[in-house]
Protein backbone atom coordinates (compact mmCIF):
# COMPACT_ATOMS: atom_id res chain seq x y z
CA UNK A 1 0.00 0.00 0.00
CA UNK A 2 1.74 2.84 -1.18
CA UNK A 3 1.81 5.91 1.37
CA UNK A 4 -0.78 8.38 -0.33
CA UNK A 5 -3.04 5.48 -0.07
CA UNK A 6 -2.64 5.04 3.82
CA UNK A 7 -2.96 8.76 4.60
CA UNK A 8 -6.72 8.36 2.52
CA UNK A 9 -7.47 5.70 4.55
CA UNK A 10 -6.82 7.31 7.85
CA UNK A 11 -8.46 10.44 6.69
CA UNK A 12 -11.42 8.10 6.13
CA UNK A 13 -11.74 6.63 9.26
CA UNK A 14 -11.27 9.85 11.19
CA UNK A 15 -14.22 10.93 8.65
CA UNK A 16 -16.70 8.07 10.00
CA UNK A 17 -16.08 8.30 13.54
CA UNK A 18 -16.55 11.92 13.29
CA UNK A 19 -20.29 11.20 11.93
CA UNK A 20 -20.95 8.96 14.25
CA UNK A 21 -19.95 11.30 16.30
CA UNK A 22 -23.65 13.58 16.63
CA UNK A 23 -25.53 13.91 19.08
CA UNK A 24 -25.97 11.57 22.16
CA UNK A 25 -29.35 8.69 21.65
CA UNK A 26 -31.71 9.79 23.39
CA UNK A 27 -34.71 7.28 23.98
CA UNK A 28 -37.82 8.50 23.28
CA UNK A 29 -40.11 8.53 26.58
CA UNK A 30 -42.13 6.35 27.24
CA UNK A 31 -45.41 8.16 27.87
CA UNK A 32 -44.84 10.43 24.77
CA UNK A 33 -44.23 6.57 22.88
CA UNK A 34 -47.54 5.67 24.31
CA UNK A 35 -49.13 8.94 23.64
CA UNK A 36 -47.79 7.98 20.04
CA UNK A 37 -49.42 5.08 19.62
CA UNK A 38 -53.18 5.88 21.02
CA UNK A 39 -52.83 8.46 18.46
CA UNK A 40 -51.71 5.82 15.56
CA UNK A 41 -54.77 3.67 16.36
CA UNK A 42 -57.16 6.57 16.65
CA UNK A 43 -56.38 7.38 13.31
CA UNK A 44 -56.39 4.27 11.81
CA UNK A 45 -59.71 3.32 13.49
CA UNK A 46 -61.04 6.97 12.01
CA UNK A 47 -59.84 5.42 8.33
CA UNK A 48 -61.63 2.08 8.38
CA UNK A 49 -64.67 3.72 10.12
CA UNK A 50 -64.76 2.25 13.30
CA UNK A 51 -65.49 5.57 15.07
CA UNK A 52 -66.28 4.35 18.88
CA UNK A 53 -62.63 2.85 18.72
CA UNK A 54 -61.21 5.88 17.02
CA UNK A 55 -63.07 7.77 20.15
CA UNK A 56 -61.44 5.78 22.96
CA UNK A 57 -57.70 5.66 21.52
CA UNK A 58 -57.58 9.47 21.04
CA UNK A 59 -58.93 10.27 24.23
CA UNK A 60 -56.47 7.72 26.04
CA UNK A 61 -53.86 9.63 23.60
CA UNK A 62 -55.25 13.33 24.86
CA UNK A 63 -55.33 12.68 28.75
CA UNK A 64 -51.69 11.56 28.33
CA UNK A 65 -50.56 14.86 26.27
CA UNK A 66 -52.36 16.65 28.78
CA UNK A 67 -50.34 14.53 31.47
CA UNK A 68 -46.96 16.41 29.91
CA UNK A 69 -48.27 19.57 29.40
CA UNK A 70 -47.50 18.97 25.44
CA UNK A 71 -49.56 21.49 23.96
CA UNK A 72 -49.32 20.54 20.53
CA UNK A 73 -50.48 16.97 21.31
CA UNK A 74 -53.63 18.10 23.47
CA UNK A 75 -54.37 20.80 20.65
CA UNK A 76 -54.15 17.76 17.94
CA UNK A 77 -55.70 14.99 20.41
CA UNK A 78 -58.91 17.63 20.60
CA UNK A 79 -58.71 18.59 16.88
CA UNK A 80 -59.08 14.73 15.93
CA UNK A 81 -61.94 14.71 18.62
CA UNK A 82 -63.66 16.70 16.95
CA UNK A 83 -63.38 15.09 13.47
CA UNK A 84 -64.47 11.72 15.30
CA UNK A 85 -67.23 13.62 17.10
CA UNK A 86 -68.38 15.45 13.80
CA UNK A 87 -68.28 11.46 11.73
CA UNK A 88 -70.35 10.32 14.31
CA UNK A 89 -72.99 13.61 13.59
CA UNK A 90 -72.19 14.70 16.97
CA UNK A 91 -71.79 18.39 15.76
CA UNK A 92 -72.66 20.07 19.00
CA UNK A 93 -69.40 17.69 20.97
CA UNK A 94 -67.40 18.65 17.76
CA UNK A 95 -67.59 22.05 18.12
CA UNK A 96 -67.43 22.22 21.95
CA UNK A 97 -64.71 19.76 22.19
CA UNK A 98 -62.51 22.93 20.90
CA UNK A 99 -63.58 25.64 23.22
CA UNK A 100 -60.47 24.74 25.34
CA UNK A 101 -57.77 25.67 22.42
CA UNK A 102 -60.03 29.42 21.67
CA UNK A 103 -60.65 30.25 25.44
CA UNK A 104 -58.58 33.16 26.85
CA UNK A 105 -55.71 32.78 29.67
CA UNK A 106 -56.54 28.66 29.07
CA UNK A 107 -53.25 26.39 28.43
CA UNK A 108 -51.01 28.14 26.01
CA UNK A 109 -51.76 27.05 22.67
CA UNK A 110 -50.14 29.07 19.66
CA UNK A 111 -52.14 31.08 16.90
CA UNK A 112 -51.67 28.22 14.57
CA UNK A 113 -53.47 25.76 16.96
CA UNK A 114 -56.64 28.28 17.31
CA UNK A 115 -56.47 28.87 13.45
CA UNK A 116 -57.11 25.03 12.68
CA UNK A 117 -59.41 25.45 15.64
CA UNK A 118 -61.75 28.05 14.43
CA UNK A 119 -60.98 26.74 10.36
CA UNK A 120 -63.00 23.54 11.76
CA UNK A 121 -65.83 25.19 13.36
CA UNK A 122 -66.23 27.25 10.91
CA UNK A 123 -66.34 23.77 8.87
CA UNK A 124 -69.18 22.66 10.72
CA UNK A 125 -71.32 25.31 11.19
CA UNK A 126 -70.90 25.91 7.37
CA UNK A 127 -73.41 22.55 6.91
CA UNK A 128 -76.23 24.36 9.50
CA UNK A 129 -75.50 28.60 9.88
CA UNK A 130 -73.32 30.20 7.02
CA UNK A 131 -73.83 33.14 8.99
CA UNK A 132 -71.63 31.56 12.20
CA UNK A 133 -68.85 29.98 10.16
CA UNK A 134 -68.63 33.54 8.28
CA UNK A 135 -67.80 34.55 11.92
CA UNK A 136 -65.68 31.65 12.62
CA UNK A 137 -64.08 32.12 9.59
CA UNK A 138 -62.84 35.46 10.04
CA UNK A 139 -61.63 34.24 13.45
CA UNK A 140 -59.75 31.97 11.96
CA UNK A 141 -58.28 34.39 9.76
CA UNK A 142 -57.25 36.74 12.39
CA UNK A 143 -55.53 34.09 13.82
CA UNK A 144 -53.89 33.07 10.34
CA UNK A 145 -52.03 36.25 9.62
CA UNK A 146 -49.59 36.49 7.70
CA UNK A 147 -49.90 33.21 7.02
CA UNK A 148 -50.31 29.28 8.24
CA UNK A 149 -50.71 26.00 7.14
CA UNK A 150 -54.52 25.98 7.38
CA UNK A 151 -54.56 29.08 4.83
CA UNK A 152 -55.62 27.82 1.41
CA UNK A 153 -58.42 25.32 3.24
CA UNK A 154 -59.81 28.91 4.79
CA UNK A 155 -59.53 30.65 1.41
CA UNK A 156 -61.43 27.60 -0.04
CA UNK A 157 -64.59 27.60 2.56
CA UNK A 158 -64.36 31.56 2.41
CA UNK A 159 -65.22 31.28 -1.13
CA UNK A 160 -67.66 28.47 -1.10
CA UNK A 161 -69.68 30.73 1.39
CA UNK A 162 -69.37 33.85 -0.77
CA UNK A 163 -70.56 31.66 -3.99
CA UNK A 164 -73.52 30.68 -1.55
CA UNK A 165 -74.27 34.67 -1.26
CA UNK A 166 -73.98 34.90 -4.93
CA UNK A 167 -70.81 36.67 -4.49
CA UNK A 168 -69.36 34.93 -7.49
CA UNK A 169 -66.57 37.49 -8.69
CA UNK A 170 -65.23 37.33 -5.05
CA UNK A 171 -65.54 33.71 -4.67
CA UNK A 172 -63.89 32.91 -7.98
CA UNK A 173 -60.62 35.36 -6.62
CA UNK A 174 -60.77 33.34 -3.31
CA UNK A 175 -60.55 29.94 -5.17
CA UNK A 176 -57.88 30.89 -7.79
CA UNK A 177 -55.78 32.21 -4.89
CA UNK A 178 -56.53 28.83 -2.80
CA UNK A 179 -55.56 26.99 -6.03
CA UNK A 180 -52.42 27.93 -6.40
CA UNK A 181 -51.57 27.86 -2.78
CA UNK A 182 -52.76 23.97 -2.99
CA UNK A 183 -50.91 23.31 -6.15
CA UNK A 184 -47.47 24.48 -4.58
CA UNK A 185 -47.91 23.10 -1.27
CA UNK A 186 -49.00 19.95 -3.04
CA UNK A 187 -51.84 19.48 -1.14
CA UNK A 188 -54.05 17.23 -3.50
CA UNK A 189 -57.40 17.30 -1.93
CA UNK A 190 -57.67 20.35 -1.50
CA UNK A 191 -56.56 21.52 -4.69
CA UNK A 192 -59.02 19.12 -6.07
CA UNK A 193 -62.32 21.02 -3.33
CA UNK A 194 -60.75 24.92 -5.20
CA UNK A 195 -61.13 22.80 -8.43
CA UNK A 196 -64.40 22.30 -8.41
CA UNK A 197 -65.17 25.58 -6.73
CA UNK A 198 -64.03 26.82 -9.46
CA UNK A 199 -66.45 24.35 -11.70
CA UNK A 200 -69.13 25.63 -9.24
CA UNK A 201 -68.14 29.32 -10.19
CA UNK A 202 -68.07 28.71 -13.81
CA UNK A 203 -71.39 27.26 -13.97
CA UNK A 204 -72.94 30.28 -11.74
CA UNK A 205 -70.54 32.38 -14.64
CA UNK A 206 -72.91 30.43 -17.49
CA UNK A 207 -69.64 28.94 -18.46
CA UNK A 208 -70.37 25.01 -18.78
CA UNK A 209 -66.92 24.34 -20.82
CA UNK A 210 -64.77 25.90 -18.19
CA UNK A 211 -66.60 24.67 -15.55
CA UNK A 212 -66.58 21.10 -17.08
CA UNK A 213 -62.75 21.00 -17.73
CA UNK A 214 -62.37 21.78 -13.62
CA UNK A 215 -64.74 19.63 -12.90
CA UNK A 216 -62.98 16.94 -14.65
CA UNK A 217 -59.25 17.85 -13.15
CA UNK A 218 -61.06 17.78 -9.42
CA UNK A 219 -62.45 14.24 -10.63
CA UNK A 220 -58.94 12.79 -11.75
CA UNK A 221 -57.82 13.71 -8.24
CA UNK A 222 -60.31 12.94 -6.25
CA UNK A 223 -60.37 9.06 -7.69
CA UNK A 224 -56.62 9.17 -6.78
CA UNK A 225 -57.08 10.11 -3.42
CA UNK A 226 -60.20 7.66 -3.16
CA UNK A 227 -62.58 9.80 -1.87
CA UNK A 228 -66.54 8.35 -2.99
CA UNK A 229 -68.42 12.03 -1.83
CA UNK A 230 -66.11 13.81 -3.55
CA UNK A 231 -66.37 11.84 -6.92
CA UNK A 232 -69.85 12.25 -6.57
CA UNK A 233 -70.14 15.65 -6.67
CA UNK A 234 -67.49 16.23 -9.41
CA UNK A 235 -69.65 13.48 -11.56
CA UNK A 236 -73.02 15.68 -10.60
CA UNK A 237 -70.88 19.15 -11.52
CA UNK A 238 -70.10 17.40 -15.14
CA UNK A 239 -73.87 16.76 -15.54
CA UNK A 240 -74.98 19.98 -14.81
CA UNK A 241 -72.55 21.53 -17.33
CA UNK A 242 -73.94 19.32 -19.79
CA UNK A 243 -77.05 19.83 -19.25
CA UNK A 244 -76.51 23.48 -19.27
CA UNK A 245 -75.53 22.74 -22.87
CA UNK A 246 -78.42 20.99 -23.27
CA UNK A 247 -76.71 18.16 -24.03
CA UNK A 248 -79.58 16.23 -22.27
CA UNK A 249 -78.04 12.07 -22.60
CA UNK A 250 -74.16 13.22 -21.79
CA UNK A 251 -76.08 14.89 -18.25
CA UNK A 252 -78.20 11.81 -17.55
CA UNK A 253 -74.97 9.86 -17.76
CA UNK A 254 -72.93 11.51 -15.26
CA UNK A 255 -76.17 11.91 -13.31
CA UNK A 256 -76.65 7.84 -13.01
CA UNK A 257 -72.76 7.42 -12.50
CA UNK A 258 -73.31 9.77 -9.42
CA UNK A 259 -75.95 8.01 -8.28
CA UNK A 260 -74.46 4.87 -8.50
CA UNK A 261 -71.11 6.04 -6.84
CA UNK A 262 -73.74 7.56 -3.67
CA UNK A 263 -75.53 4.07 -3.37
CA UNK A 264 -72.24 2.00 -3.34
CA UNK A 265 -71.20 4.40 -0.05
CA UNK A 266 -74.97 3.97 0.88
CA UNK A 267 -75.05 7.61 0.74
CA UNK A 268 -78.65 8.75 1.01
CA UNK A 269 -78.57 12.10 0.38
CA UNK A 270 -76.43 12.08 -2.48
CA UNK A 271 -79.25 9.48 -4.08
CA UNK A 272 -82.02 11.36 -3.53
CA UNK A 273 -80.18 14.68 -4.85
CA UNK A 274 -78.96 11.98 -8.11
CA UNK A 275 -82.78 11.15 -8.81
CA UNK A 276 -83.96 14.26 -8.68
CA UNK A 277 -81.34 15.72 -11.25
CA UNK A 278 -82.44 12.93 -13.57
CA UNK A 279 -86.27 13.74 -12.64
CA UNK A 280 -86.06 17.02 -13.93
CA UNK A 281 -83.08 17.18 -16.90
CA UNK A 282 -80.48 18.65 -14.08
CA UNK A 283 -82.49 21.49 -13.00
CA UNK B 1 -158.84 -114.61 38.80
CA UNK B 2 -156.43 -111.84 40.62
CA UNK B 3 -153.10 -112.56 40.88
CA UNK B 4 -153.00 -109.84 43.57
CA UNK B 5 -155.24 -109.15 46.01
CA UNK B 6 -157.43 -105.82 44.94
CA UNK B 7 -158.01 -105.08 48.53
CA UNK B 8 -154.44 -104.23 49.33
CA UNK B 9 -154.49 -100.74 50.44
CA UNK B 10 -151.07 -99.62 48.69
CA UNK B 11 -152.47 -100.38 45.56
CA UNK B 12 -155.83 -98.43 45.98
CA UNK B 13 -155.65 -95.17 43.12
CA UNK B 14 -151.93 -96.52 41.55
CA UNK B 15 -153.55 -95.65 38.15
CA UNK B 16 -153.88 -91.92 39.16
CA UNK B 17 -150.24 -91.95 40.78
CA UNK B 18 -149.02 -93.11 37.81
CA UNK B 19 -150.58 -90.94 35.46
CA UNK B 20 -149.81 -88.23 37.76
CA UNK B 21 -145.88 -89.26 37.67
CA UNK B 22 -145.85 -89.55 33.66
CA UNK B 23 -146.93 -86.18 33.75
CA UNK B 24 -144.26 -84.82 36.37
CA UNK B 25 -141.70 -86.33 34.37
CA UNK B 26 -142.23 -85.21 30.90
CA UNK B 27 -143.77 -81.40 31.85
CA UNK B 28 -139.38 -81.50 33.76
CA UNK B 29 -137.88 -82.95 30.91
CA UNK B 30 -140.31 -80.20 28.61
CA UNK B 31 -139.18 -77.57 31.13
CA UNK B 32 -135.55 -78.84 30.64
CA UNK B 33 -135.25 -78.55 26.85
CA UNK B 34 -137.07 -75.49 26.52
CA UNK B 35 -134.71 -73.90 29.59
CA UNK B 36 -131.54 -75.21 27.08
CA UNK B 37 -133.09 -73.75 24.25
CA UNK B 38 -133.55 -70.51 25.79
CA UNK B 39 -129.79 -70.93 26.91
CA UNK B 40 -128.73 -71.58 23.20
CA UNK B 41 -130.74 -68.73 22.07
CA UNK B 42 -133.17 -71.24 19.77
CA UNK B 43 -135.73 -69.02 20.07
CA UNK B 44 -134.35 -65.85 19.95
CA UNK B 45 -135.03 -63.88 16.36
CA UNK B 46 -131.85 -63.42 14.29
CA UNK B 47 -131.42 -62.38 10.95
CA UNK B 48 -128.71 -63.30 8.52
CA UNK B 49 -126.11 -61.10 6.91
CA UNK B 50 -122.82 -63.10 4.85
CA UNK B 51 -119.07 -62.20 4.25
CA UNK B 52 -116.41 -63.45 2.11
CA UNK B 53 -112.85 -64.44 3.39
CA UNK B 54 -109.83 -65.92 1.13
CA UNK B 55 -109.91 -68.91 3.15
CA UNK B 56 -111.35 -70.61 6.02
CA UNK B 57 -108.64 -70.03 8.50
CA UNK B 58 -109.54 -69.23 12.28
CA UNK B 59 -113.65 -69.14 11.26
CA UNK B 60 -115.82 -72.13 12.39
CA UNK B 61 -119.82 -72.54 12.80
CA UNK B 62 -120.41 -70.69 15.99
CA UNK B 63 -117.56 -68.17 16.64
CA UNK B 64 -118.97 -65.49 17.89
CA UNK B 65 -119.55 -61.97 16.71
CA UNK B 66 -118.90 -59.41 19.12
CA UNK B 67 -119.75 -55.81 19.44
CA UNK B 68 -117.83 -53.65 22.03
CA UNK B 69 -117.34 -57.21 23.70
CA UNK B 70 -120.59 -58.59 23.97
CA UNK B 71 -121.80 -61.30 21.83
CA UNK B 72 -124.59 -60.20 19.29
CA UNK B 73 -124.56 -62.65 16.95
CA UNK B 74 -122.86 -66.42 15.85
CA UNK B 75 -121.27 -67.89 12.97
CA UNK B 76 -123.93 -69.90 11.54
CA UNK B 77 -122.73 -71.23 7.93
CA UNK B 78 -119.46 -71.87 6.03
CA UNK B 79 -119.07 -72.82 2.80
CA UNK B 80 -116.92 -72.03 -0.52
CA UNK B 81 -117.97 -70.94 -3.35
CA UNK B 82 -117.50 -71.31 -6.75
CA UNK B 83 -114.46 -68.96 -6.72
CA UNK B 84 -112.96 -71.08 -4.16
CA UNK B 85 -113.49 -68.29 -1.80
CA UNK B 86 -115.47 -68.79 2.09
CA UNK B 87 -118.99 -67.50 2.34
CA UNK B 88 -119.83 -67.19 5.81
CA UNK B 89 -123.34 -66.95 7.09
CA UNK B 90 -123.64 -65.01 10.87
CA UNK B 91 -126.81 -64.57 12.54
CA UNK B 92 -127.27 -61.18 14.39
CA UNK B 93 -129.89 -61.16 17.13
CA UNK B 94 -132.57 -58.79 15.99
CA UNK B 95 -132.06 -57.25 18.80
CA UNK B 96 -128.91 -55.69 18.00
CA UNK B 97 -129.79 -54.91 14.42
CA UNK B 98 -129.66 -51.32 14.84
CA UNK B 99 -125.81 -51.55 14.84
CA UNK B 100 -125.69 -53.54 11.53
CA UNK B 101 -126.09 -51.08 8.62
CA UNK B 102 -124.59 -49.82 5.92
CA UNK B 103 -120.70 -49.60 5.88
CA UNK B 104 -120.66 -52.01 8.81
CA UNK B 105 -116.98 -54.24 9.20
CA UNK B 106 -116.30 -57.34 10.57
CA UNK B 107 -112.77 -58.02 11.59
CA UNK B 108 -111.40 -61.79 12.43
CA UNK B 109 -109.13 -61.17 15.69
CA UNK B 110 -107.54 -63.02 18.80
CA UNK B 111 -108.97 -62.57 22.04
CA UNK B 112 -105.69 -62.19 23.20
CA UNK B 113 -102.44 -63.07 21.40
CA UNK B 114 -103.35 -66.61 21.74
CA UNK B 115 -107.25 -66.48 22.27
CA UNK B 116 -110.14 -67.73 20.19
CA UNK B 117 -111.20 -66.47 17.24
CA UNK B 118 -113.99 -63.68 17.17
CA UNK B 119 -116.07 -61.33 14.74
CA UNK B 120 -115.74 -58.12 16.18
CA UNK B 121 -118.38 -55.73 14.41
CA UNK B 122 -117.47 -52.54 13.61
CA UNK B 123 -121.03 -50.07 13.22
CA UNK B 124 -121.77 -48.27 10.53
CA UNK B 125 -123.82 -45.26 10.18
CA UNK B 126 -125.89 -45.61 6.74
CA UNK B 127 -129.11 -47.13 6.18
CA UNK B 128 -129.98 -50.46 7.99
CA UNK B 129 -129.04 -53.50 5.95
CA UNK B 130 -131.83 -55.86 4.45
CA UNK B 131 -131.15 -59.81 5.50
CA UNK B 132 -128.70 -61.39 3.34
CA UNK B 133 -126.72 -58.44 3.01
CA UNK B 134 -123.38 -58.60 2.50
CA UNK B 135 -120.71 -57.03 4.95
CA UNK B 136 -117.08 -55.84 5.01
CA UNK B 137 -114.63 -58.13 6.11
CA UNK B 138 -111.00 -58.27 7.62
CA UNK B 139 -108.64 -60.43 9.03
CA UNK B 140 -106.29 -58.96 11.17
CA UNK B 141 -102.79 -59.99 11.45
CA UNK B 142 -102.27 -62.47 14.13
CA UNK B 143 -99.06 -64.03 16.04
CA UNK B 144 -98.35 -66.19 12.76
CA UNK B 145 -98.48 -63.42 10.78
CA UNK B 146 -96.50 -61.10 12.55
CA UNK B 147 -93.49 -63.44 13.32
CA UNK B 148 -93.46 -64.55 9.31
CA UNK B 149 -93.00 -60.69 8.51
CA UNK B 150 -90.45 -60.21 10.96
CA UNK B 151 -88.40 -63.23 9.77
CA UNK B 152 -88.81 -62.02 6.67
CA UNK B 153 -87.43 -58.66 7.60
CA UNK B 154 -84.62 -59.29 10.06
CA UNK B 155 -83.12 -63.06 7.82
CA UNK B 156 -81.42 -60.37 5.21
CA UNK B 157 -80.50 -58.39 8.13
CA UNK B 158 -78.51 -61.42 9.80
CA UNK B 159 -77.01 -62.38 6.36
CA UNK B 160 -75.62 -58.53 5.86
CA UNK B 161 -74.07 -58.71 9.19
CA UNK B 162 -72.62 -62.39 8.74
CA UNK B 163 -71.07 -61.25 5.37
CA UNK B 164 -69.86 -57.75 7.18
CA UNK B 165 -68.22 -59.72 9.88
CA UNK B 166 -66.70 -62.04 7.78
CA UNK B 167 -65.48 -59.00 5.50
CA UNK B 168 -63.82 -57.57 8.37
CA UNK B 169 -62.41 -60.65 10.12
CA UNK B 170 -60.84 -61.27 6.56
CA UNK B 171 -57.05 -61.17 7.56
CA UNK B 172 -56.43 -59.75 4.07
CA UNK B 173 -59.79 -57.45 4.06
CA UNK B 174 -58.88 -53.33 4.58
CA UNK B 175 -60.23 -53.24 8.04
CA UNK B 176 -57.79 -56.00 9.01
CA UNK B 177 -54.97 -54.00 7.23
CA UNK B 178 -56.11 -50.52 8.43
CA UNK B 179 -56.16 -51.61 12.08
CA UNK B 180 -52.70 -53.44 11.50
CA UNK B 181 -51.21 -49.76 9.91
CA UNK B 182 -52.79 -48.03 12.51
CA UNK B 183 -51.06 -50.04 15.51
CA UNK B 184 -47.97 -49.39 13.53
CA UNK B 185 -48.57 -45.74 13.38
CA UNK B 186 -49.85 -45.75 17.18
CA UNK B 187 -45.89 -46.98 18.10
CA UNK B 188 -44.29 -44.99 15.40
CA UNK B 189 -45.97 -42.16 17.33
CA UNK B 190 -45.25 -42.99 21.00
CA UNK B 191 -41.15 -42.64 19.48
CA UNK B 192 -41.72 -39.34 18.24
CA UNK B 193 -43.98 -37.87 21.26
CA UNK B 194 -40.48 -39.49 23.01
CA UNK B 195 -38.40 -36.98 20.97
CA UNK B 196 -40.94 -34.40 21.29
CA UNK B 197 -40.87 -34.43 24.72
CA UNK B 198 -36.72 -34.70 25.45
CA UNK B 199 -37.24 -31.69 22.68
CA UNK B 200 -39.38 -29.60 24.70
CA UNK B 201 -37.42 -30.37 27.62
CA UNK B 202 -33.92 -29.40 25.83
CA UNK B 203 -36.32 -25.81 25.36
CA UNK B 204 -37.54 -25.31 28.61
CA UNK B 205 -34.05 -25.33 29.72
CA UNK B 206 -32.71 -23.47 26.76
CA UNK B 207 -35.14 -21.33 25.31
CA UNK B 208 -35.20 -18.61 28.30
CA UNK B 209 -31.73 -17.77 28.27
CA UNK B 210 -32.28 -17.69 23.86
CA UNK B 211 -35.01 -15.33 24.47
CA UNK B 212 -32.79 -13.04 26.44
CA UNK B 213 -30.21 -13.01 23.92
CA UNK B 214 -33.21 -12.69 21.52
CA UNK B 215 -33.95 -9.09 23.54
CA UNK B 216 -30.54 -8.17 24.15
CA UNK B 217 -29.67 -8.33 20.35
CA UNK B 218 -33.43 -6.55 19.19
CA UNK B 219 -32.30 -3.80 21.66
CA UNK B 220 -28.63 -3.18 20.88
CA UNK B 221 -29.92 -3.63 16.87
CA UNK B 222 -32.38 -0.56 18.21
CA UNK B 223 -29.33 1.19 19.29
CA UNK B 224 -27.65 0.63 16.09
CA UNK B 225 -30.43 1.83 14.24
CA UNK B 226 -31.03 4.93 16.74
CA UNK B 227 -26.89 5.74 15.56
CA UNK B 228 -27.63 5.53 12.20
CA UNK B 229 -30.45 7.75 12.24
CA UNK B 230 -28.24 10.57 13.99
CA UNK B 231 -25.21 10.25 11.96
CA UNK B 232 -24.94 12.13 8.88
CA UNK B 233 -25.90 11.68 5.80
CA UNK B 234 -28.67 9.49 6.74
CA UNK B 235 -29.85 11.48 9.55
CA UNK B 236 -31.35 14.31 6.98
CA UNK B 237 -33.29 11.69 5.39
CA UNK B 238 -35.08 9.74 8.11
CA UNK B 239 -38.40 11.59 9.02
CA UNK B 240 -39.37 11.74 12.72
CA UNK B 241 -42.97 9.83 13.45
CA UNK B 242 -45.41 12.77 13.83
CA UNK B 243 -49.06 12.15 15.27
CA UNK B 244 -51.58 12.41 12.92
CA UNK B 245 -53.96 15.39 12.71
CA UNK B 246 -57.30 14.23 11.35
CA UNK B 247 -58.29 15.50 8.31
CA UNK B 248 -61.12 18.12 8.03
CA UNK B 249 -61.95 19.17 4.77
CA UNK B 250 -63.33 22.05 3.57
CA UNK B 251 -65.55 20.73 1.21
CA UNK B 252 -67.06 18.69 3.57
CA UNK B 253 -69.70 20.69 4.60
CA UNK B 254 -72.60 18.55 3.89
CA UNK B 255 -74.70 17.60 6.59
CA UNK B 256 -73.07 14.63 8.26
CA UNK B 257 -74.97 11.75 6.65
CA UNK B 258 -71.62 10.11 5.81
CA UNK B 259 -67.68 10.56 6.91
CA UNK B 260 -65.07 11.83 5.22
CA UNK B 261 -64.42 8.19 3.80
CA UNK B 262 -68.07 8.19 2.36
CA UNK B 263 -68.86 5.90 5.09
CA UNK B 264 -71.94 6.35 7.10
CA UNK B 265 -71.18 7.19 10.74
Amino acid sequence: MVVWQRIFLALFVLGLSACGGGEPIKATPALVEEAYQWNQRAESAYRRGDLEVALDASRRALDLYRSLEDSDGVARELANLSSIHAARGETGQAVSVLAPILADGGAPFQSRHRAEAAYRIAVIEASRNTASAGEWLARAERHCQPECDVLGRILNLRARLLLGGKQVAEAQALARRASALHEKRGDRQEQANSLRLLGDIALANASPAEAREHFHRALAIDKDEAVPFKIFSDLIGIGRSFSAEGRRADALMHFRRARAVAQATGDTQGISEADRLLTNDGR
Amino acid sequence: MSILRDDDVRFRGLSRKIGFFVIFAVSAIVLTVLAIGVKQEIFTARTDFFFVSENARDLAIGTPVKLSGFTIGRVKKIELTDKADVRVTVSINNDYLKWVREGTRVRLLKEGLIGNAILDLEPGEGKALAVNSRIEFQRERGLTQVVDELHGEIVPIIKDLKRIVSYIENPQGDVKQMIHRANELFGALQGTQKKVDRLLDAANAELPATLRRGREAVEGGKKVVDSLQRTWPIRGNIEPPKPALLPMDSYDTRPRTVDQNGKKP
